[in-house]
């Protein structure tokens, strides 16, 4: 029965072609804005260590200020003291520390007479790789030694393995950090990006992935360049390196991985000590002392999905709703200007039931081809967005939730601009219409 | 007008179509004028000015890359020659650049002693050539002395400053009186006030202390500085890149780049309201032509489906322009009731915006506009339909359909 339907939709629908490419179009601009729209807020609002909820946690202290709290977030900062990061690494209490930063360094190949450029890197220990998934195209981590006692050891992006060495196995060869010579041990596949960045979300939540990445501890000799942010509330007098190590001020994030009950309950036990140790010393005069958050909830505190694109959200279901209003009303419309012919299928004894789905049908193929289209069509609102929105690359990208959402708009949108206008003529009488012919 | 109960009784009575419509046309209304009024937020808050000269200046960001050079003689073996180069107003070394999103801020204090009350302000480390450089304004007081620019290192921080600070902030330290003479401090530094600038915005355009900044007349010997740089009009972008190969040529080993105009600094900063714009103005765009389309199609329809009507009210006597005027009064009829509905739904989103989000109460005129700007549309986007009903003859009345 349906293909007689089929059939008898698409002769419909020819015949009034004008009327059937307006309701596609109204469609079609209905769904592409909203698929937009809501593939920008999946990706912005997505998280993508939700798999380590349980298991990672980013750490706060709060040894700021006694006079007044912490200004952003959850009033406790997000960053810690140098001393602090370096206790919290050598109590080696968690399954897994990770205590970094964000520098910028000049990288250049040993003997090179190119301009040098400075770089986006991460000073870090490594457990960073472990912890947050990244994928090796050669090499891997360095070793636990290289991060104690820093090691002139360096991990590469892709894109800057390609840069200096062609896309080469590199491991093994020596770059210049800074002016001074490392040696590669990994180089990280440009397939890893985690969108957003969740363990660093001071600054730019949406950047690509560092350049390159070497043992954090060296920033106890010398100062490198902080691309971070670097907050402070004592004044104290810095006048050198290691008056700043021992200072107040917070640059370093840090996370632990804590594998089981167990292991969260003793660092929780540790962190404790810590902070009472610390208090005799005239620190940690807040409270809460710490805070330890899963990534879901760090996303949740650094408030990573903008304002402006939750009112956009909600804007392109309006605007999807005002499409497929206008293309019931032009269904309506058609419909009911084809009124006789249904009335003379009634009178021929088709029952309401069938020509009401017989008029769905036609609304399904409308509501399809407005889908279909819609989804091209959201492919350039997507190359519009990442237009738009510097540091938006990673954002503005099709993915299974666009898809699915694409089938289920075309449901709801047949369903809605289809139903009422179907209804109303399988209701008609077709008595009325019988005597004008 | 005596037309229009007619008008509504017949909308009334085939009333499934045209309650769609003004549900459309009101959903169309409520969000057109929200997103008018969103624009009109955005365009003001890019246009602020930043007290800056904007159009006509550009950053260079150096580093030294041997550790063991005095910056101070490179700053200012670089800036006489940026200032000797032909075009350039006046340049000067600045520890960061306004509304370019990253710098570095601080709170003064009146009273060293009272913790509770402070300032916060943006800071700018610059010289003397500061305010002609960035093309500030000063109202009060005097510029800076070449003998109070200090160049100083980490390890021999100074132990007085004389600054210079913006009209917002030396109305907020001290309402109703000058200034200029005044010392404050910046943790247990004392700092006079010697200049008032009329105006310059801090780095970050959206904290409360926006248009609060300070210049101190000091260097830190670090390893980079950025360059600011006024040239005359039209000039900017040749000298930019001039001078970047000038300062690359004197020394091969150090860093020098990221040069950038300040009129692209200030897009990049407010790149999400610039986005917002253009977003909100296509959607307008769409909006109006989803809208005419369905209105053409609607009254197209109604037309053929009431060539019979028409016809007979030809032949009873109707001028052409009297049809003409029903339907097009059909169509104000339509969007009249929009106005109204679509009026209560902007208000009821507005006012839970306003509470949920703190964003300002819809203003008036913003609806009223959009009103008539839909009923334009709806006009234009129905007058083919309309003019080809009253050019059905009189005849149709007779005949069959």
């Amino acid at each position: 029965m349906w293909k007689y339907y089929l059939r008898l939709s698409l002769h419909s629908l020819r015949k009034t072609p004008t009327l059937s490419l307006l309701m596609v179009l109204a469609i079609a601009t209905g769904i592409a804005a909203n698929l937009t729209i809501l593939t920008m807020h999946s990706v912005v609002s997505s998280n993508p260590l939700a798999h380590k909820n349980e298991r990672i946690f980013a750490v706060q202290l709060n040894a700021w200020d006694p006079d007044r709290e912490y200004f952003a977030l959850n009033a406790i900062p997000p960053q810690l003291t140098y001393q602090d990061a370096k206790a919290l690494y050598d109590a080696n209490v968690a399954d897994e520390v990770v205590v970094m930063r964000k520098a910028g360094v000049t990288i250049q190949l040993p003997e090179s007479t190119e301009i040098p450029s400075a770089y986006a890197t991460r000073m870090t220990t490594r457990d960073f790789f472990s912890m947050f998934d990244v994928q090796f195209i050669y090499g891997g981590p360095w070793s636990k030694n290289a991060d104690e006692n820093p090691e002139h050891v360096v991990v590469i992006s892709e894109g800057m393995n390609n840069k200096f060495f062609k896309g080469a196995n590199s491991l093994g060869q020596a770059i210049l950090l800074d002016g001074e010579i490392f040696t590669v041990v990994g180089v990280v596949s440009e397939k890893w990006q985690l969108v957003p960045n969740v363990y660093d979300l001071n600054n730019l939540p949406f950047e690509a992935a560092p350049d390159a990445y070497f043992p954090f501890f060296f920033s106890a000799a010398k100062p490198y360049q902080g691309w971070g942010n670097v907050q402070s509330w004592s004044n104290e007098e810095i006048r050198t390196h290691e008056d700043y190590l021992q200072s107040e001020t917070i640059w370093i994030q840090a996370w632990v991985g804590l594998n089981s009950a167990e292991k969260r309950q003793e660092f929780s036990q540790f962190l404790e000590n810590y902070i009472s140790t610390q208090k005799e010393q005239g620190r940690f005069k807040r409270t809460p002392g710490y805070q330890l958050n899963s990534p879901q909830e760090w996303l949740n505190i650094n408030d990573v999905v903008p304002k402006d694109n939750k009112q956009l959200l909600m804007l392109s279901f309006v605007f999807l709703m005002i499409c497929l209003v206008n293309s019931t009303v032009l269904m309506l419309a058609k419909f009911l200007r084809k009124a006789p012919e249904a009335g003379i299928r009634r009178a021929l004894g088709a029952s309401r039931h069938s020509i009401f789905f017989q008029h769905l049908t036609e609304a399904f193929i409308v509501g399809a081809a407005g889908a279909l289209l819609g989804l091209l069509m959201s492919m350039g609102g997507l190359a519009g967005v990442r237009a738009l929105y510097s540091n938006y690359e990673n954002v503005a990208v099709f993915n299974g939730v666009t898809v699915a959402a694409a089938i289920l708009l075309a449901l709801v949108a047949t369903l809605c601009s289809g139903f009422l206008p179907a209804w109303r003529i399988s209701h008609a009488a077709p008595a009325k219409y019988l005597k004008t012919q | 007008m005596l037309d229009v109960i007619p008008i509504i009784k017949s909308l009334w009575r085939n009333k499934t179509g045209p309650l769609l419509i003004i549900l459309q046309l009101s959903l169309t209304l409520a969000v057109v004028s929200t997103a008018l009024f969103v624009v009109s937020e955005r365009i003001a808050i890019i246009e602020r000015p930043s007290g800056m000269i904007e159009a006509e200046m550009f950053k260079i960001w150096m580093r030294q890359n041997s550790p063991d050079v005095d910056m101070e003689q490179i700053a200012k073996r670089d800036m006489e020659i940026i200032r000797a180069t032909p075009g350039v107003i006046d340049a000067t070394p600045i520890s960061s650049i306004p509304i370019s999103g990253g710098g570095s801020s601080s709170s003064l204090y009146k009273d060293p002693q009272d913790k509770l009350t402070d300032f916060p302000t943006a800071i700018y480390e610059t010289t003397e050539h500061g305010l002609a450089a960035l093309g500030l304004v000063l109202i009060e007081g005097r510029n800076f002395n070449l003998d109070e620019i200090n160049f100083f290192t980490r390890e021999n921080p100074p132990k007085h400053l004389v600054v210079i600070i913006t009209k917002d902030m030396a109305d907020k330290m001290f309402p109703g009186e000058s200034a200029v003479g005044k010392t404050v401090y910046m943790g247990k530094l004392p700092l006079t006030i010697i200049g008032i600038i009329e105006r310059l915005m801090g780095p970050w355009p959206d904290v409360e202390f926006a248009t609060s900044a300070t210049l101190l007349p000091v260097m830190v010997k670090d390893d980079s500085i950025n360059y600011l740089v006024r040239t005359e009009s039209g000039q900017r972008d040749a000298i930019m890149h001039s001078l970047l190969e000038k300062l690359r040529s004197i020394d091969s080993t150090r860093l020098v780049g990221d040069e950038k105009s300040i009129e692209k600094i200030k897009r990049e900063t407010y790149s999400s309201d610039y986005a917002m714009i253009k977003i909100l103005s296509f959607v307008i765009f769409l909006l109006t032509f989803v809208n005419a389309l369905g209105i053409f199609g609607l009254t197209t329809f109604w037309v053929n489906q009431r060539r019979k009507q028409i016809g007979i009210r030809r032949a009873l006597g109707s001028t052409k322009a009297g049809v003409m005027r029903y339907f097009m009064l059909e169509n104000v009829v339509l969007v009249a009731f929009s106005a109204v509905v679509g009026t209560i739904i902007a208000y009821v989103n507005s006012s839970y915006m306003a509470r949920a989000h703190s964003m300002e109460l819809l203003p008036v005129e913003y609806v009223l506009i959009t009103v008539v700007f839909l009923l334009l549309v709806t006009i234009l986007a129905a007058y083919s339909p309309v003019r080809r009903a009253a050019q059905i003859s009189p005849v149709e009345a007779v005949s069959n359909v």
